[in-house]
């Protein structure tokens, strides 16, 4: 009798739930002007902080995403396959209203299923798009274009706060380092003191993260050496994030390493702190930022600390030219620095660097492989003035200006006086 | 408390060795030659120099600079991939 009341319960909760979960393509629960995305997980937060300012404009857009690996949306894309949930990754969720707060995790929404037609209008990668870094992507079919936008750099991480006593007290990893305990398992690669599997924290070999750090250490995101089960090979960013903190009292926090996309990691400096890192080749070791409490990415942009991609955006094209859904090609354009039809209420810069990426206009160095050899790159529009008073605890010596009158030979932009 | 402290020696070393001085390329800062610092890079060009350009950044644990090695990969020299 008792059993039978429970299930009924469980049932009609379940019913509850199912009945709550609108369709995507519902104009009234879910919103106008959808514009649905395979997205990479680190991009979450921005999509979030982005999606929010779209529900806003006079004409609202909104945002549907499911996030993954880069390589799962790049086969995706590349292969026109109908817009996929990730179950594990939570399924399909959507930008509900102008008043949601980004940093809460948004309803979700059942998409039209598998062979109904319904394609991804945007495809988020954070590695290069190509079969060497996702061997078993499709080649890249003319219909679709790939535009490269900001710079998002990867992390080592350990437990215990930035600038905390508790956790880990290491600080800097090696490549070599990181190269034998990812390539030969952490029991194999006599590097204390991270030589304990139960403690390694990576992720599957479709994610980003993972490609782009092991381009940077030669271990291919196929060959690092974790532990198989979802644990060890973690399906979500902010997982990793979780998992990396809960050793911080445990007694095994100094034996943990996990690896994080530098926007999950920016938001979780108060339970994990991240390593310097030196390169192959390289001398010292550095952070991203010029500090291991800064937030510049001053090392990213000059070239010190080279573990970084760019984020990739994926957009079936309409045959005269930009993506297939113009909502799509906004988004895109709103992301990369172009110029927007309908000039947005809000800075669209503001967002990415908010979300610890570093715009494209305000690097210094680029690269054309994952793990690739940095050169010095001066951007057409620079913004790096900007990004420098942008970022947490930021400040420029950079010259103020409304005109470019006053910036010499320079341009002002942004506020700021540039080289050009 | 062990963090905080090697954070606070490595901060006080990086604003010591800050910019390395004004060495030329591929040449060394002016932190003297009984130091044996190793040298920065003014106005890098590849990929390498850039990585070793000078700059006021902090870096990590001076115990893990060139030419540490994990005994594993003697000189650099990695073993290769299962």
């Amino acid at each position: 009798m008792r059993v039978g009341i429970v299930v009924s319960t469980l049932l009609a909760a379940a019913g509850i739930a199912r009945a709550q979960t609108p369709n995507c393509e519902d104009d009234a629960a879910v919103g106008p002007n959808r514009v649905y995305i395979q997205a990479a997980d680190t991009q979450v937060p921005l999509l979030k902080a982005l999606g929010v300012k779209l529900r806003a404009q006079a004409t609202p857009i909104t945002i549907i995403y499911t996030p993954n690996g880069s390589c799962s949306n790049i086969s995706y894309l590349y292969g026109n396959a109908d817009f996929t949930p990730n179950a594990t990754g939570g399924g399909t969720f959507y930008i509900p209203s102008a008043s949601f707060d980004p940093k809460t995790t948004p309803p979700t929404c059942t998409p039209p299923a598998a062979g109904s037609g319904k394609k991804a209008d945007l495809g988020i990668s954070i590695v290069f798009p190509d079969n060497v870094d996702c061997p078993t992507a499709p080649a890249k079919p003319s219909t679709v274009a790939v535009t490269p936008g900001p710079v998002q750099a990867m992390v080592f991480a350990v437990p215990g706060g930035v600038g905390t006593s508790t956790g880990s007290t290491q600080t800097t990893i090696t490549a070599e380092e990181a190269y034998l305990v990812a390539g030969l398992g952490p029991m194999n690669a006599m590097v204390a003191p991270w030589s304990d599997p139960q403690y390694f924290y990576g992720r599957p070999a479709s994610k980003g993260t993972q490609i782009s750090i092991g381009g940077n250490i030669g271990v291919p995101a196929s060959k690092w050496q974790l532990m198989m089960d979802p644990q060890h090979q973690i399906d979500q960013s902010s997982a990793v994030a979780t998992a990396i903190a809960a050793q911080a009292s445990t007694g095994n926090a100094e034996k943990t390493l996990g690896i994080l996309g530098a926007e999950v990691y920016d938001p979780a400096r108060a339970m994990i702190h991240s390593l310097a890192f030196r390169a192959f080749k390289q001398q010292k070791s550095y952070w991203p930022d010029s500090a291991p409490t800064a937030f510049d990415k001053r090392n990213v942009r000059d070239g010190h600390y080279p573990i970084w991609s760019f984020v990739q955006y994926l957009a079936p094209q309409a045959a005269g030219g930009g993506a297939l859904n113009p909502n799509a090609q906004t988004i895109i354009d709103m992301l990369v620095g172009n110029t927007v039809t309908t000039t947005p209420a809000f800075e669209p810069l503001d967002l990415v660097i908010s979300a610890g990426l570093v715009p494209a206009c305000a690097m210094k160095v680029t690269r054309s492989a994952e793990g690739g050899d940095l050169a010095p790159m001066t951007p057409a529009q620079p913004c790096g003035c900007y990004y420098e008073s942008k970022v947490p605890m930021g400040s420029t010596m950079c010259t103020a200006c409304t005109d470019s009158s006053t910036c010499g030979a320079g341009m002002c932009r942004h506020g700021y006086c540039e080289a050009k | 408390m062990t963090r905080l402290i090697r954070w606070g020696v490595m901060l006080a070393a990086a604003a010591t060795l800050a910019a390395c001085g004004n060495g030329t390329k591929g040449g060394g800062g002016d932190m003297g030659a009984d130091m044996a610092q190793p040298a920065c890079v003014q106005n890098p060009t590849t990929g390498v120099e850039l990585l070793n350009a000078c700059t006021t950044a902090q870096s990590g644990d001076p115990a893990k600079d060139a030419p540490y090695f994990p005994s594993l990969a003697p000189g650099g020299t990695l073993p290769p991939l299962p």
